[in-house]
């Protein structure tokens, strides 16, 4: 017979106790069901008539959803990991303005060298030709220039975007351009990789402006702001 | 006794040789474009307007090309086609030209806010085998409806879109050509006073250029660093096989049975055997079990809805029948051991339902798995290659293209009139949109939301283009513009007719081989 093993009835969560220094799996109890609680066979507790008032006005059915704020929605891991993805495209790796760094561990690891090699070009990374290294080589002086030939272009002045930077206006213009396809559900460095290699031209300042954001750390540049306009899980009423 | 007699029967093994035929080697390169990334990677938060956007953005250059040679020195009345940008550039009574997609609105096609509208309220009317409903071309005045007795499109609209917005079409050109939703078309004509665009004529992108024989195999030894072969050897032939339909309930064991033999070589004379010699694989293009799809039908549901109210998620033991996979899977391992297969899913598999359909796991073949290569191994050509659909390979030089017949179905449901079905691959062939992304998808057929861009369009023109699944067998060539000569062939059901199509390598002539098994009584 094997030896007999010490039990204390169901229990929920397995303790580490001096005699059982192992953790066991409990399969019963509450907290380990394993069926969904709307499978369940309709008992005869259930059998509530919903055309009787006091059992529908007992009843609490919940009208609000209550998600977590601080969860990301998978609108959004979708668009940060294809932003991930397109930076690990990038043949210069992001940090360059510490080349005599020997250990130098970057937070989380930078951008990754890609491997060119004898497939390099479009079939392994996306890009075309040089733009990455034009659009790094812009100054800040030319895609300011580049903002005024555009504004240049209206009759009268922007409205509602006084507090924002240059680079958001750059950013949001682009968002609103339609002729490289639509905006929303698509990162931003994505979207201008896809009209590249579709050859539409789209403006290279536009890259330098993702590719400066992107190395300042600020992923929330890659979505575009229509795109949480439109699929905000908050409905105001 | 009698020993002279007895000699023959008892005899030490003799010495003669006999002729053992050896099979064609097949040279297989599989390619891996319809191949979706796996699990986190693969996401659905994106819409669909990427695609048709992708797919005008890469068409639109080669359509207005085409355009462009045909209506340089068109004249009407003194007046030259102009090139427009953009679709509602047009202007009254001007001749023009514009390349945009093409958008059929038709009352009877499936419509998602309908179906969720009708869902409570009335049981699903059966699927339509047309989207038409007869009657005249519906834009023409109301003479058209009510005085064409004949077939058409009645209420059906016609309209050209592109990223700045619709046009509607009409004219009389329009009723002869095949017309499908998400096409990518250049249309020449003028504008009414109606605001409608009346059609003179008609562009579509054509076909693109189609790579010389055995190019992938030299492309890729180029890059490895490896010499070019300039000698192969001859090639056998390919065997194509649709809809085996094994259902593990009926009795259709005869028909694969004598299938088996026959391309193993046991069966038939010495004659057919050599000619069996000669079949270096079989591409079972789809639908080899019967009804497996992940997704029940209608009267699937209705059945399991009556039976009880508790709802089962996942697996059921009590319903579930591992008989046809098995059936499937044995059938398989007998054959493999002597030939390489390539086996593409299908509507009725149990792979994923929206095209790309990604393989069928390797799960579902216990025998069959061991001819398979591990999926963490190196990639390359297994011998059994369970692979998407459509699917593109390049088998003994040859460029294919096969589908298991899912977007020449529903390319099929819009043409009120044909029943031509080499005219509407033919077709889809030349709009470029032949898989996954056939034309109607993501309209009327489920398509994975692509974003890329890079699977919409056919870039190259295959040698062979294979359709399972279809009601009979049918081949034809189609020319190409600058050469390219495609070979289309429609695969029958194998259930229903027993018909094996054997696909020659040298010269791309099909030939049909028989099953029948006759009937007692």
């Amino acid at each position: 017979m094997p030896p007999k093993r010490k039990s204390s009835g169901p229990r929920a969560v397995p303790t580490r106790t001096p005699s059982n220094p192992q953790s066991t799996l409990s399969f019963h109890g509450k907290q380990n069901k394993v069926t969904k609680p709307g499978v369940a066979p309709a008992t005869k507790q259930t059998k509530k008539d919903p055309a009787r008032l006091e059992d529908t006005a007992r009843a609490e059915i919940k009208t609000e959803a209550t998600p977590d704020p601080e969860e990301p929605t998978t609108a959004e891991t979708a668009i940060t990991q294809q932003a991930d993805d397109e930076a690990s495209t990038f043949a210069l790796p992001a940090a360059q303005h510490h080349p005599d760094a020997e250990t130098h561990e970057t937070l989380g690891g930078r951008a990754e060298e890609s491997d060119v090699g004898a497939t390099g070009g479009k079939a392994a990374t996306g890009w075309l030709a040089d733009e990455e290294t034009r659009a790094r080589s812009l100054t800040e002086t030319q895609i300011k220039l580049y903002w005024r030939q555009k504004e240049a272009l209206r009759l009268a002045p922007r409205v509602h975007q006084e507090g924002m930077t240059v680079y958001e206006k750059v950013l949001r213009e682009w968002d609103m351009s339609g002729q490289f396809g639509p905006c929303i559900g698509i990162a931003r460095l994505k979207r201008w990789k896809r009209a590249n290699a579709l050859g539409l031209k789209p403006p290279v300042e536009v890259l330098a402006v993702l590719l400066r954001e992107m190395e300042g750390g600020n992923g929330k540049a890659q979505r575009a702001y229509v795109d949480e306009l439109m699929s905000s899980r908050f409905v105001e009423t | 006794m009698n020993g002279d007699n007895h000699a023959d029967l008892l005899q030490p093994p003799s010495n003669v040789e006999h002729a053992v035929s050896e099979r064609t080697a097949s040279h297989y390169t599989p390619l891996p474009t319809y191949r979706l990334p796996k699990g986190e990677h693969r996401h659905y938060q994106q819409q669909y307007a990427d695609m048709y956007f992708a797919r005008l953005a890469q068409l639109k250059p080669a359509v207005e090309q085409i355009a462009s040679e045909a209506w340089a020195d068109f004249e009407i009345g003194g007046e030259t086609a102009s090139r427009k940008d953009r679709v509602l550039d047009v202007r009254e009574g001007e001749l023009c030209w514009i390349a945009g997609t093409l958008y059929m609105e038709m009352p009877l096609k499936p419509n998602v806010l309908e179906d969720i509208g009708k869902e409570h309220w009335i049981a699903a009317p059966p699927p339509r085998v047309k989207y038409d409903t007869g009657g005249g071309l519906g834009g023409d005045s109301e003479r058209g409806a009510h005085a064409g007795g004949g077939k058409g499109l009645a209420g059906a609209q016609i309209m050209l879109e592109d990223e700045s917005g619709r046009l509607r079409l009409t004219g009389g050109y329009l009723s002869g050509g095949l017309l499908v939703t998400g096409a990518i078309v250049a249309v020449m004509g003028t504008e009414n006073s109606d605001g409608d665009f009346e059609v003179l004529d008609l562009r579509v992108p054509d076909l693109p250029r189609q790579p010389s024989r055995w190019e992938t195999e030299d492309g890729e030894a180029a890059l490895q660093g490896k010499s070019v072969t300039t000698k192969r050897p001859i090639s056998g032939k390919v065997a194509i096989i649709s809809g085996l339909g094994v259902s593990g309930v009926e009795g259709d064991t005869l028909l694969l049975d004598l299938l088996l033999e026959y391309l193993l070589g046991e069966s038939a004379d010495p004659a057919s055997q050599e000619q069996a010699a000669s079949i270096s694989r079989l591409i079972i293009a789809g639908n080899s079990l019967s009804h497996s799809s992940p997704i029940p039908s209608r009267e699937e549901l209705a059945a399991a809805a009556k039976k009880g109210g508790r709802k089962t998620y996942g697996y059921d033991s009590a319903s579930y029948n591992a008989a046809p996979t098995d059936h499937l899977d044995q059938w398989l391992a007998t054959l493999l051991p002597s030939i390489p297969i390539t086996l593409l899913p299908g509507e009725q598999d149990p792979t994923s339902t929206s095209l790309p359909q990604q393989p069928i796991h390797a799960a579902m073949f216990p025998h069959s798995r061991a001819y398979m290569n591990p999926p963490t191994g190196p990639e390359g050509p297994g011998w059994f290659d369970s692979t998407t659909n459509p699917a593109e390979f390049s088998a003994d030089g040859w460029r294919f293209l096969g589908t298991g017949g899912q977007p020449v179905d529903d390319v099929y449901k819009y043409l009120p009139d044909c029943e031509e079905r080499l005219e509407m691959m033919e077709a889809m062939l030349r709009w470029r949109l032949t898989a996954p992304t056939a034309p109607t998808a993501p309209d009327t057929l489920w398509c994975y939301p692509f974003q890329d861009g890079d699977q919409f369009v056919m870039k190259e023109c295959p040698h062979v283009f294979l359709v399972g699944n279809q009601p009979k067998f049918e081949t034809a060539v189609v020319e190409g513009p600058l050469g390219q000569q495609v070979r289309v062939l429609a695969v029958p059901r194998f259930k229903e007719t027993g018909e094996l199509v054997l696909l020659d390598c040298e010269t791309l002539v099909p030939e049909v081989v028989r099953f029948e098994v006759f009937d007692e009584g």
